[in-house]
């Protein structure tokens, strides 16, 4: 039977009313592509949900606050990675909650479909839950310091946050224009790889996207790993860390390394500064951008939130400078690793604890509190600032049944590896064929 | 500078940029801004001399 958008729309109505992970749906702009499918495209038939801050024709882009209007006014036209995802046959149910303004770790509004007490993570913590609880089959999300692969990991889902540049941002509100990445979530490495194929690639309207030629991304996604090198940190993404997190993670290493790679540990101390480059870069540049906002509806935005752009907009240039001549320090460090060590990938876990409470502000570890934000942004933050393609992939579950993610990095450009690696692991374990208390096919 | 705020030095330096009114000065405002100074400062203490800032558009390693 063809599906129709009623078809399609009724269970994510009704399965999304514990969750709220859409913030609005498209029933218009669906049953046009539902009588226009055409089965022989990439994405034929695929059904993907769109991060609010990401335009689509039509629809309001709220970016998970009220400066943009009550309600704001519908988007006159797709951004580029729309536009991309309906031309390759994929069917657009509508977008997905976000984090206000792209910039925070909790999604509010949204449960994790494995706990609705949890936080899906964010800022894409709509996108995340809602392709975990099988509203869509993938969704767009952004990521400025973690924020697809922070989701990915606490709803037991895939997610990769591609190479800088290799994905247009026309029609994506920014958060901040040197880190901020769109990318794919989906529920299996190849999801992902389907939704990236049909994104990447340079357009004018970027003009940061990077011109060099992209796709072939399933080409190579069954080749295995067997002679592969990969490299694993000693310190810094295991100090502090949740034990149970730590076991998964060293038991994702030991099956990459059976499968037939080469493990070999490696320093990164030199990441050590990552968080205070990473807040030091967003904070002026999302305060550039949002001034007017600032200064003419300052009640309207979260008062952290505030407070962030505040010091951005205040504090002395020389700040962002430094945080700028440090990324080159680190992004030179790293390349030095993977030469050195002659490796095709790093592999860290991909936050060091399992999904947080809604109103949890710290994880307690046992070498000590961090600030959940710091935690989540400490691991995922280092490849905003490098620009490296990092893939976040299921890696287990808590006692609890939490998800947990192991995050695979590879050279720039070269997502065809990563979303390699993932796919050998992902298919050598289960944890993929776990489905949620909350998904539409329980209810 | 590092640090040395004060929610009068804060103060002057947002009504000085058209920021006046927009938070309120709190001493948690303050400390958040001594915070980004002192994260600042120890940027700069593992910063080899010469380094240039990075290219933030270019990503590649060629």
């Amino acid at each position: 039977m063809v599906p129709t958008a009623g078809s399609i729309l009724e269970p994510v109505s009704r399965v999304d009313q514990a969750l709220g992970s859409m913030v609005v749906l498209d029933p218009v702009g669906l049953e046009r592509q539902c009588e226009d499918r055409h089965e022989d495209r990439l994405l034929a038939g695929m059904k993907v949900a769109v991060k609010d801050i990401i335009e689509v024709e039509g629809l309001p882009n709220r970016c998970g606050s009220p400066l943009y209007g009550d309600p704001p006014l519908p988007s006159r036209s797709d951004a580029e990675v729309v536009a991309r995802i309906r031309k390759a046959g994929g069917l657009v149910i509508g977008k997905t909650a976000a984090h206000e303004l792209a910039c925070g770790v909790y999604t509010p509004g949204t449960g994790n479909p494995w706990d609705l007490a949890r936080s899906p993570g964010g800022s894409s913590g709509g996108s995340g839950a809602a392709v975990a609880a099988g509203l869509c089959d993938a969704a767009l999300g952004s990521d400025t310091g973690g924020s697809i692969r922070i989701p990915a990991s606490l709803c037991g889902i895939a997610g990769l946050k591609p190479t800088y540049g290799l994905v247009p941002r026309s029609g994506v509100e920014p958060l901040s224009w040197s880190l901020d990445h769109v990318g794919p979530l989906g529920r299996t490495v190849k999801d992902c790889a389907l939704l990236l194929e049909a994104i990447a690639g340079a357009h004018d309207s970027d003009s940061t996207s990077a011109t060099r030629p992209s796709g072939g991304y399933l080409e190579t996604l069954d080749a295995g790993v067997v002679g592969l090198r990969i490299g694993v940190p000693t310190g810094f993404f295991m100090d502090p860390i949740d034990p149970q997190v730590q076991a998964a993670f060293l038991a994702a290493v030991e099956v990459i390394r059976e499968l037939g790679a080469e493990v070999t540990t490696v320093d990164v101390s030199y990441l050590v500064g990552s968080l205070e480059a990473e807040f030091a870069i967003v904070s002026p540049e999302a305060a550039s951008y949002h001034h007017a906002n600032l200064c003419r509806s300052p009640e309207l935005i979260d008062p952290s939130i505030r407070a962030m752009l505040v010091a951005g907009a205040a504090l002395p240039s020389s700040y962002y400078l430094r945080a700028l001549r440090w990324r080159q320090v680190i992004a030179d460090q790293m390349r030095e690793t993977f030469a050195g060590n002659r490796l095709d990938a790093f592999m860290t876990p991909t936050v060091p604890a399992p999904a947080q409470l809604h109103d949890q502000e710290e994880f307690a570890y046992p070498g000590g509190e961090e600030p959940v934000i710091s935690s989540f942004v400490r691991t995922t933050a280092p490849f905003n600032l490098t620009g490296q393609p990092a893939l976040s992939v299921p890696c287990g579950f808590t006692d609890g049944v939490l998800p947990l993610g192991l995050q695979v990095v590879g050279r720039p450009f070269a997502e065809d590896m990563v979303l390699r690696i993932g796919n050998a692991y992902e298919h050598a374990t289960d944890w993929v064929a776990r489905i949620p208390p909350t998904h539409v096919t329980t209810e | 500078m590092n640090g040395g705020w004060d929610a009068e030095s804060v103060e002057t330096l947002l009504r000085a940029l058209g920021l006046g009114g927009v938070e309120t000065v709190s001493g948690e405002l303050v400390a958040d801004f001594e915070g980004r100074s002192s994260a600042s400062e120890t940027l700069e203490r593992s910063l080899p001399p010469g380094v240039a800032p990075c290219n933030v558009f270019d990503a590649s390693w060629e």
